[in-house]
């Protein structure tokens, strides 16, 4: 809309300025034949299907590690001396999904902050998440005219060590796409 | 009149800021998820010998098979089959156990059927048939805190008339974890 709306205000500016230049000439008459543009974009949506978890581990009982969610499938993996666990609440880890709707064959960007905090229940602890995306930009299917749709994942990485509280430990970030 | 005729000119302008303002909100070129990120982290779970598994001093049958049975519950020791424990001999007990973890978690109990204990000087085995108190527990303990849990393990043996004399001992892992 917003692109509509500056292809609108350049075509009155050319007959405007195509006006003045008749007038400078002072030619009893003159035409111009003055094409119109719009191109106009529906809406750009972006759909949650799915929150990013990475289900519960066991601390380190002594030394560090990394839990891992792969931005791609969602794997998780560990290194260092902690437990991954398949028990407890919230035991099913899996990466943010999401799906882009918008004007087809239209490219957009995919903005994902490179960190954000996730605070235990209860306290102040928190646990910085380091946040990965398939990628940073992408292009809807389809063609102009058409709807298109395109998607993509947001994984992360946490340290982990054997001081790290025990805990459930939560927080949000925000995604955004834009047309580019 | 000159304030007022200000006024006027400023409202019309208001107008068009408030328009051009609400504009991105209509034509949306960009929009956001807000997405949840979680984990729970639990403290390790630990195990702690407190007592080994122990069937005692016992006298042999003079005939026929007998059994030694040590309760995982309470570590008292039953003898079958002609055998009699020794009284001033090595006192029998259970195998016993505390284990540490996440309150409110549960964990399970693994260990071998059985294992096999061996002559001292000699190549003779007796083997043992394990049993313990639970097959899984809660830890128990304030939520969020530590939890604890205490289990057993018992056994049973099998003693004949022909089964050397000697002191026999051997060893068997017993594994705790979070379910």
């Amino acid at each position: 809309m917003n692109t509509a709306r500056k292809h609108i205000f350049a075509a009155f500016a050319v007959l405007a300025s195509a006006a003045l230049a008749a007038e400078a000439h002072a030619q009893a008459q003159a035409s111009q034949t003055t094409s119109s543009t719009a191109t106009i974009f529906q809406p750009i949506q972006l759909a949650k299907n799915s929150d990013l978890s990475f289900g519960n581990i066991v601390r380190p009982i002594s030394g560090n590690g990394t839990v891992t969610i792969d931005p791609a499938n969602g794997a998780r993996s560990a290194s260092g001396p902690l437990a991954i666990i398949n028990t407890g609440p919230n035991a099913t880890p899996g990466r943010a999904s999401y799906t882009v709707t918008g004007e087809g064959g239209q490219n957009f960007s995919i903005t994902v902050p490179a960190s954000f905090n996730m605070t235990r229940q209860g306290s102040a602890d928190t646990i910085q998440v380091t946040l990965s995306s398939t990628a940073g930009a992408g292009t809807l299917s389809g063609v102009l005219g058409t709807t298109g749709t395109s998607t993509f994942g947001v994984g992360g990485t946490i340290p982990v060590t054997n001081g790290t509280a025990s805990g459930a430990y939560a927080g949000t970030f925000v995604v955004t796409v834009a047309y580019n | 009149m000159q304030i007022q005729s200000l006024a006027k000119r400023i409202l019309p302008l208001a107008v068009v800021a408030a328009a051009v303002f609400a504009s991105p909100a209509l034509a949306q070129t960009s929009a956001n998820q807000s997405t949840t990120g979680t984990i729970g982290i639990y403290q390790p779970i630990q195990l702690t010998r407190q007592t080994n598994l122990s069937f005692g001093t016992v006298m042999r049958p003079s005939s026929g098979t007998g059994n030694v049975v040590i309760d995982a519950q309470t570590g008292a020791l039953t003898a079958t089959g002609g055998i009699t424990q020794v009284s001033n001999g090595n006192a029998a007990s259970r195998a016993t156990f505390t284990v540490t973890g996440d309150a409110g978690m549960n964990f399970n109990v693994q260990y071998p059927q059985t294992f096999n204990m061996t002559r001292q000087n000699g190549s003779e085995t007796i083997p043992v048939t394990l049993n313990a108190s639970v097959g899984s527990a809660q830890l128990v303990g304030t939520t969020g805190g530590v939890g604890t849990a205490n289990f057993g393990i018992g056994g049973q043996v099998s003693i004949s008339n022909t089964t050397l004399s000697g002191s026999y001992s051997g060893t068997f892992t017993v594994t705790v974890a979070y379910q």
